[in-house]
């Protein structure tokens, strides 16, 4: 189900909430884990099974490490979570992907499984996998009550694109957590802003970004595409991390931010610090650091930097084009690491070029369905003898898609939410705020009712 | 925002989603949507196979969007939003412009008119070539030629050179000229038959049926026409009238639908409550139906090959000819023709829209 569905707004949040919070406070995260299960089950029935079985062994491991006082046994179990959160997600999102290489490798016909990919596993596997390694630290005590570790999964807020939530985040939230009106009316109006953004930023732009697919290729539209693209993933993503958020503070949650306006960076190294942070802490704490980090010489940092991104990479997906991604980005920090960075830090209008244009193209790259295509596009963005300038669609677009695009450049800066904060001080901005967030509810209804262009693109993570 | 404010603030918020949405639960679910033209999505059946198989699931989420309360003030909202405040040029690729709702036919589709030449050809060599017909074609450029320049247009030229090239056996007759933005319907695809006798004397003149100049008396038929563009993009218009022309001629002329034994007159009146108040010319969407003079002073008689456009156009050629046939191939199959009607001593017509020769997969 998504966020962005009149099915989700209109018929399964109210539901939730008047029952959430008729409830007493004990009955809580049952209604919750509930509810959630309903939410997952209604876009993959069948892989209720799949996310129950992950819930009760990544439990039932946790318990083990914890009262195990052998270390090696600790280290066993360990294992077999780790692998076994490993292996689910090399079934159902790689296992095509390992069959078509060994076939194009070893001259062989081995049939694709053709999986459909379980919604999020990549998101619930990596909180899973993060658990039992927390546990086995010692950073956190493993979960002794079944229903609170399994509202912790799969609570519906986060439970299909994150962020990605850390069990020691919200383990005394899960136990205790104080419910406020003012916190369900902030978790309201976040959400609104994230559901705003999603359709009436994001789908726009996909929108345009399809019509680019079929259309007349020019060098005008090359770069439209490339900005367009760059910004809908961020809009569509981030949007669902404020609408994640939004949702976690109404039910009483807090969970950390995702982004943090990554557009403004000046360098790739603080692009990464401001892009899918919970992923890049995840990637950080559980393979960088365990890896030695930049603790054992410049060779072991340089591999252990591919070593991420190539993962990075991969975890967005089963194709090379995620993998060339991945190394794109793993090339640019170690350049920037080794030298480039100093010289950024005193140029910061080249920096800020520079990053936006391989933030640009590396997402020319996340899109395209193979690599080859990606080369293609990227030399469409120079292709300055070979296509026209420009053609009567990319002008036709443009015009139209003028105040859109411009209207997503100013609200991927911390101005928008400065100038709102501001505003906020004055009391009478309380009446023209609410009217505010009741006319986007509406205009955003208007949208989803029309059956407008609605995917979501990290949904095949 | 003070904690005092937010309570307030988060009641009429609140409120006024929770109203909304057991609205949604609470009104009767409607069949049909006379805006859209079409079958609304109803409560899906439940069944374990189908929640299972997730049916049920994505039958639930087009009955939700379908069945939402004032579902069409809600689509108008989203393109007034669209228009007025995104500064988009159209809406579900609807061009609101120069007082007229038109979709883009963009870009040409030379497969398309190869798919429906290849289909006049094979009518051509079936049932034509040996036979002694007079074999005319015309194309109807749509709202898009006559449109002000910044939208996005075919090149109407380059579609009818292909025509023209694929179908040599048939005398093209060029009309455009005759039209203008103002012939057509604002909120409509269609032409205005009030403002074809133009047209209808040049393909007569052309087919050498010309006798002189009729005339006919305006009636309207619906005030408040609401065509098939303003439904689908939500806007509302509200400007257009629709009107027939009608003389003796015509209204002593019988009617023939292939589909109904009944006889039937030349418009329908009743047809403009229904969904598509169009189908008050000539019986509307329909494979194969004739018109007969009662009053012909000649026996030649007229075969078109046809989209909607021919509806409303058919009837001022009425005088000209003993009997007109109306056919059209989206409906049947263009291998049976000869079950239902015989090429001799006639003049043939293909006359197409340049928007059905542009999505033309719909000819068989």
């Amino acid at each position: 189900m998504l966020f962005s569905s009149i099915t989700f707004l209109y018929y399964f949040l109210p539901i939730v909430m008047i029952v959430y919070f008729v409830v007493p406070n004990m009955y809580r995260n049952v209604v919750l884990l509930i509810f959630s299960l309903l939410f997952y089950a209604w876009g993959e029935p069948i892989y209720i099974l799949l996310m129950i079985f992950t819930i009760v062994e990544s439990y039932l491991i946790g318990r083990c490490i914890e009262h195990s006082e052998c270390h090696r046994k600790k280290k066993m179990y360990l294992g077999i979570g780790v692998i076994l959160g490993i292996s689910l997600l090399l079934y159902f999102k790689y296992s095509d992907f390992i069959i078509l290489n060994i076939n194009e490798i070893a001259n062989t016909e081995i049939d694709l499984l053709k999986l459909s990919l379980p919604i999020g596993i990549s998101f619930f596997t990596f909180q899973t996998i993060s658990y039992v390694i927390d546990v086995y630290r010692r950073d956190v005590s493993a979960s002794n009550n079944i229903i609170n570790y399994a509202t912790y999964v799969c609570m519906f807020p986060q439970l299909i694109a994150g962020p990605i939530v850390r069990y020691a985040d919200i383990n005394d939230e899960l136990t205790y957590r104080e419910l406020s009106t003012s916190n369900v009316y902030d978790g309201i109006a976040r959400f609104l802003v994230g559901l705003s953004k999603k359709v009436l930023i994001a789908n726009l732009l996909g929108e345009l970004c399809q019509i680019f697919l079929t259309s007349d290729p020019s060098v005008l539209f090359y770069w439209m595409y490339a900005i367009s693209f760059s910004l809908h993933i961020y809009f569509d993503f981030s949007a669902y991390s404020d609408m994640a958020i939004g949702l976690g503070k109404i039910f009483g949650f807090t969970f950390l931010e995702n982004f943090n306006y990554p557009f403004i960076s000046k360098s790739i190294t603080e692009f990464w610090r401001r892009w899918h942070i919970s992923l890049g802490n995840w990637f950080r704490d559980y393979v960088y650091i365990p890896l030695g980090g930049n603790r054992k010489g410049l060779r072991r940092t340089i591999i252990n930097i591919f070593i991420v991104w190539m993962l990075t990479g991969l975890w967005h997906g089963s194709n090379y084009t995620f993998i060339v991604w991945g190394l794109l980005f793993a090339i640019l920090l170690l350049i920037e690491k080794l030298f480039l960075l100093t010289y950024l830090k005193k140029m910061k209008g080249f920096a800020h070029v520079y990053t936006l244009f391989f933030v640009g193209i590396s997402f020319m790259i996340f899109d395209a369905p193979s690599v080859s295509i990606a080369i293609e596009r990227i030399f469409g963005l120079f292709a300055f003898t070979s296509l026209p300038l420009v053609n009567d669609q990319s002008m036709y677009y443009l015009n139209s898609y003028f105040i859109i695009i411009g209207f997503a450049i100013f609200s991927a800066t911390p101005i928008p939410t400065n100038f709102m904060k501001k505003l906020r001080q004055y009391r009478w901005s309380a009446p023209f705020e609410v009217v505010g967030l009741i006319l986007l509810l509406f205009v955003v209804t208007a949208f989803l009712v029309d059956g407008s262009y609605n995917p979501f693109l990290y949904f095949r993570f | 925002m003070k904690d005092k404010h937010k309570k307030y603030a988060l009641s009429i918020l609140l409120t006024i989603w929770f109203i909304i949405a057991v609205l949604c639960w609470m009104v009767p679910t409607k069949d049909i949507s006379n805006s859209e033209r079409r079958t609304l999505a109803s409560m899906p059946e439940w069944s374990v196979s189908n929640v299972m198989s997730a049916q049920f699931m994505e039958q639930f989420e087009e009955y939700a969007m379908d069945q939402f309360i004032e579902r069409d003030a809600f689509r108008k909202l989203k393109s007034m939003t669209s228009l007025y405040l995104l500064q988009l040029n159209d809406v579900n690729d609807l061009l609101y412009q120069d007082g007229h709702i038109n979709k883009i036919n963009y870009p040409l589709n030379e497969d398309s008119i190869e798919h429906a030449t290849n289909k006049f050809n094979y009518i051509y060599d079936s049932y034509l070539k040996d036979s002694d017909v007079n074999i005319y074609s015309s194309i109807i450029y749509d709202k898009g030629y006559h449109l002000s320049e910044g939208s996005l247009s075919i090149d109407y030229e380059h579609l009818s050179n292909l025509v023209q090239q694929e179908m040599e056996y048939a005398n093209y007759i060029e009309i455009n000229d005759l039209l203008s933005l103002t012939d057509f319907y604002a909120s409509d695809t269609h032409w205005k038959q009030e403002n074809l006798i133009d047209v209808a004397n040049t393909l007569l003149k052309e087919m050498h049926t010309f006798e002189g100049i009729v005339s006919y008396s305006e009636q309207i038929a619906l005030k408040d026409f609401e065509g098939v563009y303003q439904g689908q993009s939500g806007l509302s218009l509200g400007n257009d009238t629709l009107t027939f022309l009608t003389n003796q001629i015509l209204e002593d002329s019988i009617v023939q639908d292939s589909l109904d034994p009944t006889l039937g007159a030349v418009y329908d009146i009743s047809a403009v409550v229904e969904r598509d108040p169009y189908e008050l010319y000539v019986g509307g969407a329909t494979p194969l139906i004739s018109i007969t003079n009662e009053l012909a002073t000649n026996t030649k008689e007229l075969v078109i090959f046809r989209d909607s456009f021919a509806s409303s156009l058919a009837p001022l050629l009425v005088h000209s000819y003993s009997k007109i046939t109306l056919i059209d191939i989206r409906y049947m199959s263009s291998e049976n023709l000869s079950e239902y009607i015989t090429f001799s001593n006639q003049d043939v017509l293909f006359m197409y829209s340049s928007l059905l020769l542009n999505d033309s997969y719909t000819l068989k």
